[in-house]
């Protein structure tokens, strides 16, 4: 068996399989993966006489497989996490992404006011989920435009918690 | 007076660890639950259970009212507070007493003196246990605390002196991060215990923690069980413990329990607690330029009382398993008026045990805490293993809670075995619907430092980057994903049989189809 890129492993299949399970042939791969069914979410392959245990499990936002003591996980939805989502708001210019919560969280501490002026990576809001504390910081140059929470609320994943406006280049240089 | 009913103030696996033992020494046992709690398995373990209040800890796990009432309203007649939440809590202890209530602790005043870091440290000096060079500024304003760093100098640590756990600490590698630091853990401290007040402490470099397990009874008696290794931790998160700590001399083993037994005497401790101990190097500059000081030369190595900890540790099964006493019993007999259940020279060490701790966060994205419900979870088993769980499949992990899921605890004649048996564990361990730190874990017990035993606490920080990487260790090449995609085809046909079944069809597109999916799949 050659041993190639994972992402690359899947080409053709073809199979010959019931609910029970069957032979699968994979496009590129000499010989067949006998797979059969165990139980509502375990099934077992085996691939040149070494068998493997598989487990697999659909979620609200995710599917995940099981095997071999490894994990796997298919977001819905590309995953938007705080750093992810603050450097591509950073490519693409303050306000490009909401300043919002990745997970139900409560509010710790707001820490700009309207009509403020961030640079990247200041703290806007820090919120608090299990114990730790979550920042929230500026992808770039930007003005306050409006703070949609408060101290002590309780917020939900993906509602905005600050808005932010481009600069107003004329003005900040009237400030300097 | 012997505990007949005990009410465990706490969640999760530690209460649900509790309750076994109450099971064991025909104790019953009181469960506590908030609402979103009601169907988790440390609600269902117990003997009786009783709904406390909503989810926010504020409301439920943290109301020492709520609390009490349910101790009265079950007829329990003794607390034991488990970890975290009020199990340092002096007003709690005293709640307790004041109820009539057993409380299985030290008494009120002795958390009271050894939660506050800086009394902790004055009794510490006076006892003779050294300590690590700090200040708590009188006046605690940002100048203040600035004036008071400047005079200790750098790095140093921020420390909330109410806390614990990591919470309200900062690590400051000069001034400029001084400020920001300040603010944050004056924060922390203030909404995780009600009390800002700050305290400066040098930062050792690249030091090991080394804590010793101590029990004390009502009659003055103090034993300890010897010591656990924590260097393995991350923003003073613990991630792995060991037992016995690796290449630890014994003449430093010596030093460290003897300090831990005089700490608990000198406190007039009771029960089960923790003596903290840093052990390393000190700064090269502040030692006449030696440098490069032996942790494991006990004439050279630097040790320093950090805190006592006046509870149940969550890495207590360690030390239960090298020295085969079980920690929660002893808890229980001692709040109860007995003696101590063991003399010093009853208690010896055999083999060697780790514990993983696997938390709920997403390693690959700053650690960020996952939340959700746990699809499928299955626990390992064996020989040598134990697995200390607060969740099963179906359950839901909270935001509202501490992100640790179980503790993996491996046992074995040898430290290598150990570490076998810890990774075989855990490649047995199966958690889908929220993400974990395992595949993290597994690289850590893989890691050439931690299998030659030579880690200390900036371990983790500093060998992340390659920690989050794929490594070729992970597994053999490209069978597990052909496996995984063989199994994801049969998976889809067995759905859509079923959609078909059910007169669903066509109307099910919402569910992902595996073929086309596959190629984007991430390692967890």
């Amino acid at each position: 068996m050659t041993r190639r890129p994972p992402g690359a492993v899947v080409q053709t299949l073809t199979g010959d399989i019931d609910h029970r399970g069957g032979q699968i042939q994979i496009d590129g791969l000499d010989g067949l993966i006998d797979v059969r069914r165990i139980d509502s979410n375990t099934y077992e392959s085996t691939i040149d006489g070494r068998r493997f245990e598989v487990i697999v499990a659909n979620g609200p936002d995710a599917d995940w497989g099981w095997v071999d003591g490894r994990t796997f996980r298919w977001p819905h939805r590309p995953d938007v996490d705080t750093a992810s989502a603050a450097s591509n708001a950073a490519q693409a210019g303050p306000g490009a992404s909401p300043i919002a919560a990745t997970m139900p969280a409560t509010v710790s501490q707001v820490a700009v006011s309207v009509g403020q002026r961030v640079s990247r990576g200041d703290v806007l809001v820090v919120l608090e989920a299990m114990k730790m504390e979550i920042p929230l910081r500026a992808p770039g140059e930007a003005r306050v435009a409006a703070i949609r929470c408060a101290e002590g609320e309780t917020v939900e994943p993906g509602v905005p918690l600050v808005d932010l406006a481009e600069v107003d280049d004329s003005l900040a240089t009237a400030d300097e | 007076m012997s505990i007949r009913r005990l009410l465990i103030a706490n969640r999760g696996e530690i209460a649900v660890r509790i309750v076994r033992a109450c099971r064991e020494l025909e104790i019953e046992s009181v469960a506590v639950c908030s609402t979103i709690d009601a169907r988790a398995p440390h609600a269902r373990a117990a003997d009786r259970c009783v709904t406390i209040g909503p989810p926010r800890p504020r409301e439920s796990y943290l109301s020492i009212g709520a609390l009490i009432d349910a101790a009265r309203q079950t007829g329990a007649d003794a607390v034991h507070p488990g970890y975290g939440f009020l199990s340092e809590s002096p007003e709690m202890a005293e709640a307790c007493v004041e109820a009539g209530l057993t409380w299985v602790g030290p008494p009120a005043d002795v958390i009271a003196r050894l939660g506050s870091k800086i009394e902790a440290r004055r009794l510490m000096e006076a006892a003779g246990v050294p300590v690590v060079p700090g200040h708590t500024p009188r006046d605690q304003s940002d100048d203040g605390l600035a004036e008071a760093a400047r005079r200790l100098g750098y790095p140093l640590l921020v420390k909330a002196s109410a806390g614990g756990g990591g919470r309200g600490m900062r690590a400051v590698k000069d001034a400029h991060q001084l400020d920001d630091a300040v603010r944050a853990a004056r924060r922390e401290a203030e909404a995780a215990f009600g009390d800002g007040t700050l305290y400066v402490e040098r930062l050792l470099t690249q030091p090991r923690h080394i804590e010793v397990q101590v029990m004390a009874d009502h009659e003055g008696g103090v034993v300890h069980l010897f010591e656990r290794e924590c260097s393995v931790q991350r923003r003073h998160q613990k991630v792995v413990e060991e037992s016995p700590a690796p290449h630890l001399s014994a003449t430093l083993r010596a030093r460290l329990t003897q300090a831990a037994v005089r700490a608990a005497e000198a406190a007039g401790y009771r029960n089960a607690g923790t003596v903290e101990f840093l052990v390393g190097g000190s700064d090269p500059a502040e030692d006449g330029g030696r440098g490069n000081d032996d942790p494991n030369d006990p004439d050279d190595a630097v040790v320093a009382f950090l805190e006592m900890n006046t509870r149940l540790q969550v890495e207590h099964p360690i030390t239960e398993a090298v020295t085969g006493r079980d920690l929660v019993h002893a808890q229980l007999a001692v709040a109860g008026g007995a003696p101590l259940p063991w003399t010093q020279a009853d208690i010896q060490t055999r083999g060697h045990a780790i514990e993983c701790r696997l938390y709920a966060e997403q390693p690959d994205n700053g650690f960020t805490p996952d939340a959700g419900r746990l699809l499928c979870y299955r626990e390992p088993t064996g020989p040598g293993v134990r697995v200390d769980s607060g969740v099963a499949s179906g359950s839901t992990v909270s935001p509202h809670y501490d992100t640790l899921l179980a503790k993996l605890i491996a046992f074995a004649d040898t430290r290598n075995t150990a570490l076998a048996r810890a990774r075989v564990a855990l490649a047995q361990l199966v958690v889908l619907g929220v993400q974990t730190n395992a595949t993290l874990l597994s690289r850590i017990l893989r890691h050439p430092r931690m299998v030659e035993g030579h880690v200390d606490t900036a371990f983790l920080e500093s060998e992340l980057d390659g920690l989050l990487v794929d490594a070729d260790g992970d597994g053999d090449g490209e069978g597990p994903a052909l496996a995984l995609t063989a199994a994801l085809a049969l998976h889809g046909r067995v759905e859509a049989d079923a959609r078909l079944a059910t007169g669903r069809g066509a109307e099910a597109g919402g569910q992902p189809d595996p073929w086309r999916t596959l190629g984007a799949w991430r390692l967890r």
